[in-house]
């Protein structure tokens, strides 16, 4: 039996480069060590068995791990989707309708994917708190750090292009807020006003097919990059900042990652088939553009910069609105730029009041936000 | 660095092989059981959607019986599905399948020689579905043709 798979393994690292096809996909939260990919593979596994590595796979440091998890299901689902769905304004409503009510587990394969897409982008804040809280973006870490508030803007804009699709009344105008929001920021919104048409005031067809696919194309690659990226850096340079950060031997490090793999999988399985169950994301009427409906404002996370342009007072022009939030979301991008050595703790403290303050002034806009639509 | 030897021997109960073939058993079949209900949910959501039979859709209108002259067909589309209804004289009208039973190329009416012709490998057939001539091995499939205040409905059941 093991005689036969060795000789299959053989015949196939006689024709390709298996090393490197093990470590692009050890890359993805399995296995942290260094592969030398000039050696073949059995050979390259027994030579990094020898050197201990940095066990990750415990909390937190397992979010990574659930974020790749959770891309996977919505590639899945998502895949599932786009057999089905059409995407013109006409059709992309009663395809929906279709998955929903004749598609055996349509209606479970759509609200997978819809809570699946929400915990990710939970997962990703979490994931950002962390770095900043566990300091990783100090030298060598900044790219974990860019990488992973990068990942976070993939995923809004993943869920951004993504509720606008089924064209629902709800999704449509919620989209329709997001694009104002975006608008406002002087260069970057006229670039994707410029990029999706229609203009911020309504979706057209045009918007639709180009939300698309960015929505089952260029997002998701974007993201698949960076979440490799994320894990290529961490390879390099260790999630150092943790004090319990125990090296060993790296012969059980596979089992357990892949052992948490499964723990994971079936945790994130049952969480999101529970919230589809209970929770389900119900299916609203096809939206008119001629009749906004009142009440609804932007997703979830962007009622803070809705809040803040709300806020602003009429005597501030848009595009100085705009500008502000650009910087502070440039600002989040190069945490570590700004901030470079640790500090003593009394730094510690000072960066703790601000992590607060940020927190605070976020709730507190989302929560005028909400209370403005 | 420290080097810490986590080894799960040492501190857990020793496992007989009996009880380690049982665990390994179980979770074979959980596992195996997990990816049967995946392929399951993904095979039942791939599954094509036919129609589904409704009353409307197994009689279809085809159109006024003064428009279809005597020795002549009519090309009725049932989705993707091509069949044909045929004045053979005044009073009969014939429903028939519109695709070949050979290699399934859909048929074509010759008004002069009243033939289904099949245009791939010169087969044809009678006004009744018959196999005239050609590779084809069976006949069509003949439907209820009914004519309701000089319009015509063909009946698919």
């Amino acid at each position: 039996m093991s005689e036969e798979k060795s000789s299959v393994l053989d015949w196939f690292s006689r024709r390709l480069n298996l090393t490197e096809i093990f470590s692009l996909l050890t890359s993805y939260g399995i296995y942290y060590g260094e592969l030398d990919s000039r050696k073949p593979l059995r050979e390259a596994l027994a030579e990094a068995r020898e050197r201990p590595v940095a066990l990750y796979s415990r909390w937190p440091r397992i979010l990574s791990l659930i974020a790749v998890v959770l891309i996977g299901l919505e590639l899945l689902t998502g895949g599932l989707l786009a057999l089905y769905y059409l995407p013109t304004p006409g059709s992309a409503h009663p395809s929906l309708g279709t998955i929903l009510r004749d598609v055996d587990f349509g209606g479970f394969v759509h609200q997978m994917h819809f809570w699946g897409g929400q915990l990710l982008i939970l997962v990703l804040i979490l994931r950002v708190i962390r770095y900043f809280l566990g300091g990783l973006y100090h030298p060598p870490r900044e790219l974990i750090w860019v990488f992973g508030a990068l990942l976070l803007l993939v995923a809004f804009h993943l869920d951004l292009t993504g509720r606008a699709l089924p064209m629902t009344d709800q999704g449509y105008w919620s989209s329709v807020r997001a694009l104002e929001i975006v608008g406002s920021v002087p260069v970057y919104g006229s670039l994707i006003h410029f990029l999706v048409g229609g203009g911020g005031s309504f979706i057209t067809e045009l918007t639709l097919i180009r939300f698309y696919v960015l929505h089952v194309a260029l997002l998701p690659i974007a993201a698949v990059i960076l979440i490799y990226m994320h894990f290529s850096s961490i390879r390099r340079v260790g999630l150092g900042g943790d004090p319990d950060q125990k090296r060993i031997q790296p012969k059980g490090v596979m089992r357990n990652q892949l052992l948490t793999l499964a723990i994971v999988l079936t945790l994130v399985f049952g969480l999101l088939v529970t919230l589809a169950v209970v929770a389900p994301k119900p299916f609203h009427r096809e939206a008119d553009p001629f009749a906004t409906v009142p009440g609804i404002g932007p997703p979830w996370y962007l009622l803070a910069p809705f809040g803040f342009l709300e806020w602003m007072p009429e005597i501030v022009p848009q595009w100085l609105a705009g500008l502000i939030l650009f910087l502070a979301f440039m600002a989040f991008l190069v945490v570590p730029f700004l901030h470079r050595s640790p500090g003593g703790p009394k730094k510690r403290r000072i960066v703790l009041v601000i992590f607060l303050l940020v927190i605070l002034v976020w709730v507190v806009f989302s929560i005028y936000g909400a209370r403005v639509a | 660095m420290t080097l810490n030897e986590e080894s799960p021997k040492t501190d857990l109960p020793e496992i007989s092989p009996r009880r380690r073939r049982v665990i390994k058993w179980l979770t074979g079949g959980f596992l195996s059981l997990w990816g049967f209900g995946f392929a399951w949910v993904i095979a039942a959501f791939l599954k094509p959607l036919h129609s589904q039979g409704s009353l409307g859709e197994r009689v279809i209108k085809v159109g006024p019986l003064d428009s279809l002259p005597v020795g002549q067909a009519q090309l009725v589309r049932r989705g993707r599905e091509p069949l044909f209804v045929i004045r053979t004289d005044e009073e009969s009208l014939v429903g028939l399948d519109g695709v070949c039973t050979h290699l399934h190329c859909v048929l074509q009416w010759d008004g002069e020689q009243e033939q289904l012709q099949c245009p791939c490998h010169e087969g044809a057939f009678d006004v009744n579905g018959n196999v005239l001539k050609g590779p084809a091995a069976r006949g069509l499939g003949r439907y209820r043709v009914e004519t309701r205040l000089g319009e015509i409905y063909l009946h698919l059941t």
